[in-house]
């Protein structure tokens, strides 16, 4: 889908903001700076509106992330069951801290709020594939398994 | 209407807050988000005071509590105190040194704190930004919308798209003006004007040579001007000269007619 | 014989294969087609709310329920129909009792399912499921009926909002109707935001069609013709129920023009978070929804009078409206027999953390903390001792052991330091650190906080600051006055309820578990052994075998040791994981 049919779904109203960049992240992974302004322009709203709205909401990224996001869940289940030890480990292994990628552009690393799987806590979340009761220890082995089956693909 | 504020009676209009109805009665309740232009505030919460209602006391926004005659104020109370001595103190981190909050905190009977922790400086370059949102809402209403308030929570700060100079930015200076704390960074010289890291210069009168504006905002204004089909100035005229511009073309026309 | 199999598919589930397991037993149906007198059907549901114990499977009409069911077991399942239970799949008491069905099982005794009743039993794809338990027949009723009995009977059975405010619904929606207005809007709050809390989710995947029946007759009685429901963004499996359980309503003439004939138009559209926990906030969900950024606005002048886009609306979080077509079906006396005074109804809590039996609950209120986590949890696993109960999210307040008898309805909890909230109740054993629990919670909302105003942006930064700093062993006893100033100013004067409540962890950990404070700061030590300054991990030379096992498993090579020479670990390269701890086979390792 290109950015014009993307647009084009949506009436030229303000209220589908939100949901339009929703959709940009959806299909390219972020929004671009060009993406940003053409949305701007069909609704005929601010630049700087628009730019506000993609920062204030974490579900958009203004910049491209990893091949594989790896997503840690910190709800409170999982913080009690040891989130923060696993976090610790895959930082470590990766040599980034969260919210951060890569320099070869393999790994985005990210915290996220509560994912509703608090029976298996903790969980790790690697491009949409859920990981549940990771042990501590095994952050690095999991970081490999993500890329193994991702490679799979 | 009448309302009661801290055992003074004072009168208030329709249409007012409890802010603006003390404002106007010279009672002093602090405040800094609020403006009269523009609307909007109703985030620094300095101007937090009792409501006094059947022996009860409960916490308001002065600057957002729309006014009913009879309502009774108290802005002596040991929380409005607490309160606002907190508020103070974390203002101060936020724009530390500021002569504008430390006479507040002055008239407050609050001292600068010593041990809270400090703000680190965000990205756009503006020491002492408390977040108030004048300035963007005097772009938006006044200028060219070229800023607004990037992300959320602690890390909030104003800026341009980007970071960048902002295509749009008409150099008005309508947010340096509106800022109660005079933090946004504005140059001005014989050339022109520098404000969020761009550079404008200015139109002159055609008549006197007095600046009128910058470039972009004299375009501006003609743009508007298009947009309601209203006739465009044949001159480049600061405002005196084109008063006596237009009296000269009244008096000529005049002298036609009567002759 | 004709057998029905329901495999709960929540999204918990489907985490833990579930999805495998309704492939696997098709496939056997598929084989088993060919000689078998079994007529077998599969229907995928919602949540069952035992969710530790998934994927689970139940076999009606013998009401057997298997737990932790692998593809690999399909086959056995099958071939026990009609015969003998599996006896390994059936859940296993403590007293080692192995029980048949949901009903016997301890976890759903004291339970009483109005929010959950279809959950767990229904297709929620289906909306012939649904109408066949009698689904729109509230709505049929309500469509017949005066909005001033409506709204009466919503009064009489004292229903309140369920996520968290607990306002009372039906003044709410008397409120709105009063005002008068040709446009309105009937909003539902899908933003559930408290982490460990997966209530409304469970509900919008499992029995979407209950939420949505609940907004029509919300619409009806308000006289709103225009609906949207809010879900977060994370919420995909209940993103595209709701949106399915739309469409499939719009064909059966429920949702569009002159519904079932009667003249009422009404139709609603969903709008999805953008990842904010602050838009479950009733102003900053209606700016989200405008194409604004989510930041609350003070509310002098009601929603109810001027909400979306100006005009009167009513919003009501997803447990509320699910109760609605309960209450006009069996009446308003029905739902008011049960809870306490104030408390009406029953409420969905989930009861998550270092409990035995965690999941969804659903039970009348005024039922007791302990009954809760000990009877229907069954206690804390490997018999630690209990420590605390958190309530209500990170607006809410720790619990002690000391008031493990309160009965858990909106007001008694709040005047103890706590709220009953949206029903996230996080169970807590001496693992767990109280002050780093504290700051969990102050970090939380520090990220979420939409920023703009003074009290909640400056003090929780503030406060997150002291409290790291306290867990670092780098605190001091001012540190608490000025915790407490903070919390102040926060509790009092915050613009919106995010804020007004983001300082109630603090305080109550500060006031029930204050020597615990005090031993971070005075002692620079950790009595939960959590906070990862104060804390070492250490080898005892006598006790180690140098049989290796640390070494392997841990992360950052920190450990160095040879055969028969005692293991050691370097503390400049221990990120304190704690794994060699968990692997040591003879207790050489030691948390101190």
């Amino acid at each position: 889908m290109d950015e014009n049919t993307i647009l084009e779904r949506f009436p030229p109203d303000k209220r589908h903001s939100l949901a339009i960049l929703q959709e940009f992240q959806r299909q390219f992974g972020y929004i671009s700076e060009k993406n940003l302004q053409q949305t701007a322009a069909y609704l005929q709203i601010p630049l700087s509106s628009l730019f506000s709205l993609a920062t204030f909401y974490k579900a958009l990224s203004l910049e491209q992330k990893g091949t594989f996001v790896i997503k840690i869940c910190d709800g409170t289940a999982c913080h009690i069951r040891g989130s923060v030890p696993i976090l610790e480990e895959i930082k470590n292994a990766l040599g980034i801290d969260e919210f951060q990628t890569t320099k070869d552009g393999l790994f985005t690393l990210e915290v996220v709020n509560c994912v509703g799987s608090c029976a298996m806590a903790p969980v790790v979340i690697c491009n949409e594939k859920y990981y549940g009761n990771v042990k501590k220890g095994s952050g690095t082995a999991l970081v490999n398994r993500c890329k193994e089956e991702k490679n799979d693909e | 209407m009448k309302i009661t504020i801290d055992d003074k009676v004072i009168e208030a209009l329709p249409g007012d807050t409890v802010m603006s109805a003390a404002k106007r009665a010279d009672v002093f309740i602090p405040g800094l988000c609020h403006d009269d232009a523009t609307g909007g505030g109703n985030n620094c919460r300095l101007c937090m005071v009792e409501q006094v209602e059947k022996g009860r006391e409960k916490l308001i926004a002065a600057c957002a509590l729309p006014v009913k005659d009879g309502l009774v104020f108290s802005t002596r109370s040991q929380r409005v105190a607490r309160i606002r001595k907190t508020l103070l103190e974390l203002l101060y981190l936020q724009a530390k040194d500021n002569p504008t909050i430390l006479d507040l905190m002055e008239k407050c009977g609050v001292v600068p704190p010593t041990s809270l922790p400090e703000k680190e400086k965000g990205k756009n370059g503006i020491d002492g930004c408390i977040l108030c949102s004048r300035c963007v809402n005097a772009c938006a209403h006044l200028g060219a919308a070229a800023i607004s308030t990037i992300g959320r929570g602690v890390i909030k700060e104003v800026n341009t798209p980007y970071g960048k100079e902002a295509e749009v930015c008409i150099g008005c200076g309508a947010c340096a003006q509106a800022c109660p704390l005079d933090t946004i960074p504005m140059t001005d010289t014989e050339e022109g004007r520098t404000i969020w890291n761009r550079e404008f210069h200015w139109i002159r009168c055609e008549s006197c040579d007095a600046i009128i504006s910058t470039k972009e905002q004299y375009q501006a204004s003609l743009k508007k001007l298009r947009e309601k089909g209203a006739p465009l100035p044949e001159h480049i005229l600061c405002p005196d000269c084109k008063r006596r511009y237009m009296a000269d073309v009244f008096s000529a026309s005049l002298g036609e007619s009567e002759s | 014989m004709n057998k029905l199999l329901l495999v709960c598919c929540g999204t918990g589930c489907i985490a833990n294969g579930a999805l495998d397991v309704v492939a696997a037993l098709k496939h056997c149906l598929a084989e088993d087609k060919k000689d078998n007198a079994v007529l077998l059907q599969i229907k995928k549901t919602g949540c069952n709310g035992f969710c530790e114990n998934g994927p689970i499977v139940t076999v009606l009409p013998d009401h057997i329920t298997y737990y932790k069911v692998k593809p690999d077991d399909a086959k056995e399942i099958c071939e026990s129909l009609g015969k003998h239970p599996v006896k390994r799949l059936l859940y296993c008491t403590e007293n080692g009792e192995h029980v048949l069905s949901r009903e016997e099982n301890p976890f759903y005794s004291l339970q009483h399912k109005i929010a959950l009743r279809n959950t767990g039993l229904i297709d929620p794809g289906e909306i012939q499921d649904y109408l066949e338990g009698g689904g729109y027949s509230a709505l049929r009723t309500a469509l017949s009926m005066e909005q001033e009995d409506i709204i009466s009977a919503i009064e009489k059975s004292g229903l309140r909002g369920r996520g968290g405010a607990g306002f009372p619904t039906g003044t709410k929606w008397r409120s709105c109707f009063e005002v008068p207005g040709e446009v309105k809007y009937m909003l539902c709050n899908g933003d559930e935001g408290d982490p460990g809390a997966f209530m409304d989710r469970s509900i919008l995947e499992g029995d979407p069609h209950s939420v949505l029946e609940g907004l029509l007759i919300g619409a009806k009685a308000i006289g709103a013709h225009q609906g949207f429901f809010y879900i977060r963004d994370e919420y995909g499996l209940a993103l595209s129920h709701v949106q399915k359980a739309i469409e499939d309503a719009r064909k059966h003439g429920f949702l569009g023009k002159n519904i079932l004939g009667s003249g009422f138009d009404f139709d609603c559209e969903i709008v999805r978070g953008g990842g904010a926990f602050v838009c479950g906030e009733s102003s900053a969900l209606m700016a989200s929804i405008e194409g604004k950024v989510g930041e609350p606005r003070v509310k002098y002048i009601r929603s109810t009078e001027k909400g979306l886009f100006d005009k009167p609306t009513v919003l009501n979080n997803v447990e509320t409206l699910a109760n609605v077509p309960y209450i006009i079906s069996e009446g308003w006396e029905s739902f008011a027999s049960l809870g306490t005074g104030e408390s009406k109804g029953t409420k969905v809590f989930s009861l998550v953390g270092k409990v035995n039996r965690t999941g969804l609950v659903e039970v009348p209120m005024g039922i007791s903390l302990r009954e809760l986590v000990f009877h229907i949890g069954g206690g804390i696993p490997e018999g630690r001792p209990f420590k605390a109960v958190q309530t209500g999210g990170p607006s809410g307040g720790c619990i002690p052991e000391s008031m493990m008898d309160l009965p858990i309805d909106f007001d008694t909890l709040k005047e103890n330091g706590s709220m009953m909230g949206s029903g996230g109740i996080i169970v807590m054993d001496d693992t767990t650190c109280m002050v780093e629990l504290a700051r969990y919670y102050v970090a939380f909302l520090a990220g979420e906080s939409c920023g703009k105003c003074t009290p909640c942006r400056e003090g929780l930064r503030c406060m997150l600051e002291i409290l790291t700093r306290i867990c670092e062993g780098k605190g001091c006893l001012e540190d608490l006055d000025r915790l407490e100033e903070l919390a102040f100013a926060a509790s009092h004067a915050s613009l919106c309820e995010l804020g007004k409540t983001a300082a109630n962890p603090v305080l109550s950990t500060m006031t029930h578990f204050h020597q615990e404070y005090l031993a971070h700061i005075l002692e620079k030590k950790c009595p939960a052994g959590v906070c990862k300054a104060l804390i070492q991990y250490k080898i005892d030379p006598v006790l180690c075998k140098a049989c290796g096992l640390c070494k392997k498993d841990c992360p950052t090579a920190a450990i160095t040791g040879e055969r028969k020479i005692p293991h050691s670990i370097d503390q400049s390269l221990c990120i304190k994981c704690g794994a060699c701890l968990d692997v040591c086979p003879f207790g050489a390792v030691t948390k101190e």
